[in-house]
């Protein structure tokens, strides 16, 4: 074995540590869910944002918060309120006392982090919502003439509550398709409930010290790195393949964009990743699909009708590939 | 690169053991369709041997076969018979042309698990015995029916005919002789009738003489031989003799 075989194999053996160091240091805080957390990291490795739906109680913020803080990440969360306006999320122009008089002085708002959760983003008016969009897609915002860049690297996680729909603005397709990923926190198994419930009423105040596992750089040099992760052809064609279905299927409306290609074939290199894999499985396109899909599909009304999800319709495609 | 050799590799041993496959189908061929032939009495073309023909269908078949194998050949092949390589040597041949660490990681795995992989692991080693098993059958029978002359059609037939090939038929150099019974070289028997002749034998000999003379008088009946010997007289007598004792039993 030479010493660039060392080499490339030490770097890749730490990565794979690192990732499995940062999944110890989250699972000191959260119980089960490993799945979910999986997605996040995927979504943090592709430099994408999440759309988290869940019922309530069920531990997104603390979650989100919890990795920010072990992969040294700046959090910041913006409750969404029907009162919300873009500049209350962007920041604005307030006048500034100085020696040389008063100036018109830029304060950054809340986005102005390196991971943002907006929760409940449905409740936001539609206006509010968009200018998130610039965000989430350019990592920059525009207050009056002047555009701020955000800082790198960027994650922004909405979350939305499935139950109450009332007085609540569903975001509309084009946003969608912005997040990268939807992902769904279900209830707790009983025995994982039990842990929670006793990790958390044992103590005034639950919060184990957490390692900063990983800098801002090195969190963008893995994101540089997961996208060299090499994918065989037929693989990368299964994915492709997966989304085009999406597209003339009968129980939907209207399929997925081109951009869920991308994104599809992106985080199973992430997935393939975190599995401590050099290489794109099948199991990782599969694994992959249904949250990178279920936000960017529309049901028709015949297949909501017979019951049909999202996730059926999507399983149903992996299966007749 | 290691990995393009050790790709090649694969794909050699693939078409090292298609060569055995095809040679067997092919051994198959031959001695199948020489049977057939045999055995329902089948001329194939012309007055040319059924060997030859089926010999030279066989080589086309066989390349045929081969031709058709190593096309189909798949890296998959490999991966089913070795889990241990799934999907890493389709990823490493499709990523060939990348230098990236996730790229050079992988080649480096792979080369370490390729170590164990032979042609032994893509060798359909039962499809080959059955073939190997075939084979001999094919020999016992062919043997066999050539033993005890055993033919299902007694007649022959010309499958392919109205073919005037070059040298078929009309050169008497190149075609076999034809086996005939007696009879047939003799023709038919006829009596022979006896009649009374008068035969003169009158030999002389001087024991001179180099070249010898022979006469016949067909209105005579008259034989006449002159020797010209040298020296040797106990010939001379014993001529004598015959033709006294000849002259006797007259």
């Amino acid at each position: 074995m030479g010493v660039g075989t060392v080499d490339r194999a030490s770097k890749y053996g730490k990565l794979n540590e690192k990732i499995a160091e940062v999944k110890e240091e989250v699972g000191k805080v959260i119980v089960g869910q490993e799945d979910v957390i999986d997605q996040v990291l995927v979504s943090i490795l592709c430099d994408g944002n999440i759309l988290l739906e869940s019922n309530p109680g069920l531990g997104k913020t603390k979650m989100i918060r919890t990795i920010s803080s072990v992969i040294g990440l700046d959090f910041s969360r913006i409750q969404s309120t029907p009162d919300l306006m873009p500049s209350d999320i962007t920041g604005t122009h307030i006048i500034e006392e100085n020696e040389k008089g008063t100036d018109f002085v830029f304060q950054k708002g809340p986005i102005f982090a390196n991971m943002i959760l907006v929760d409940e983003i449905n409740r936001a008016t539609p206006k509010t919502q968009s200018s998130l969009l610039e965000a989430m897609e350019e990592k920059q915002v525009t207050v009056g003439n002047q555009s701020y860049n955000l800082e790198e690297p960027f994650f922004l996680m909405a979350t939305q509550n499935p139950i109450e729909q009332e007085g609540t603005y569903p975001l509309p397709e084009a946003q969608r398709d912005r997040f990268m990923m939807k992902v769904e926190l279900d209830y707790p198994k009983t025995d994982e409930e039990r842990k929670i419930v006793d990790r958390f009423t044992t103590e005034l105040d639950f919060s184990p010290d957490l390692d900063q596992i990983i800098s801002k750089s090195s969190l963008i040099r893995m994101q540089e790195f997961t996208r060299e992760v090499p994918i065989a052809d037929d693989i990368r064609d299964r994915a492709i393949m997966t989304v085009k279905n999406t597209r003339k299927n009968e129980h939907l409306d209207y399929g997925a964009s081109p951009r869920a290609s991308m994104q599809l074939v992106l985080a199973a290199k992430a997935k393939a990743l975190l599995e401590g894999r050099n290489h794109v499985s099948t199991s990782d396109v599969d694994e992959m699909a249904k949250p990178i899909l279920r936000h960017r599909i529309g049901l028709s009304f015949q297949a909501e009708k017979e019951g049909k999800t999202e996730d059926k319709i999507v399983e149903e495609i992996l299966n007749s590939l | 690169m290691k990995v393009e050799k050790l790709l090649k590799r694969f794909k050699i041993e693939f078409v090292k053991v298609n060569l055995i496959q095809a040679s067997l189908d092919s051994i198959l061929f031959f001695l199948t369709s020489n049977l057939i032939l045999f055995l329902f009495s089948v001329q194939l073309v012309g007055s040319r041997q059924n060997y030859l023909i089926v010999g030279g269908l066989t080589f086309l078949f066989f390349v045929g076969d081969l031709f058709y194998r190593v096309r189909n050949y798949h890296l998959e092949i490999y991966e089913e018979q070795n889990p241990e390589l799934q999907e890493v040597l389709r990823t490493a041949r499709d990523n060939l042309d990348k230098s990236s660490i996730a790229s050079q990681a992988l080649f480096d795995e792979l080369m370490d698990r390729a170590r164990s992989v032979t042609s032994e692991s893509i060798i359909p080693s039962q499809e080959i015995i059955k073939k190997i098993i075939a084979i001999g059958v094919l020999c016992f029978l062919t043997v066999g029916s050539g033993l005890v002359d055993f033919q299902l059609r007694e007649e022959t037939s010309e499958l392919v005919s109205g073919i005037d090939l070059p040298g078929a038929g009309g050169d008497e150099n190149e075609t076999e002789p034809e086996m005939l019974n007696g009879s047939e070289i003799l023709g038919e028997s006829s009596e022979i009738e006896v009649t009374n002749r008068d035969l003169a034998f009158n030999i002389s000999g001087t024991g001179e003489g180099t070249r010898s003379e022979f006469s016949f008088d067909a209105a005579s009946q008259e034989f006449s031989f002159e020797s010209v010997n040298r020296g040797e007289d106990t010939d001379l007598e014993l001529a004598k003799q015959y033709s006294l004792a000849i002259k006797d039993f007259e």
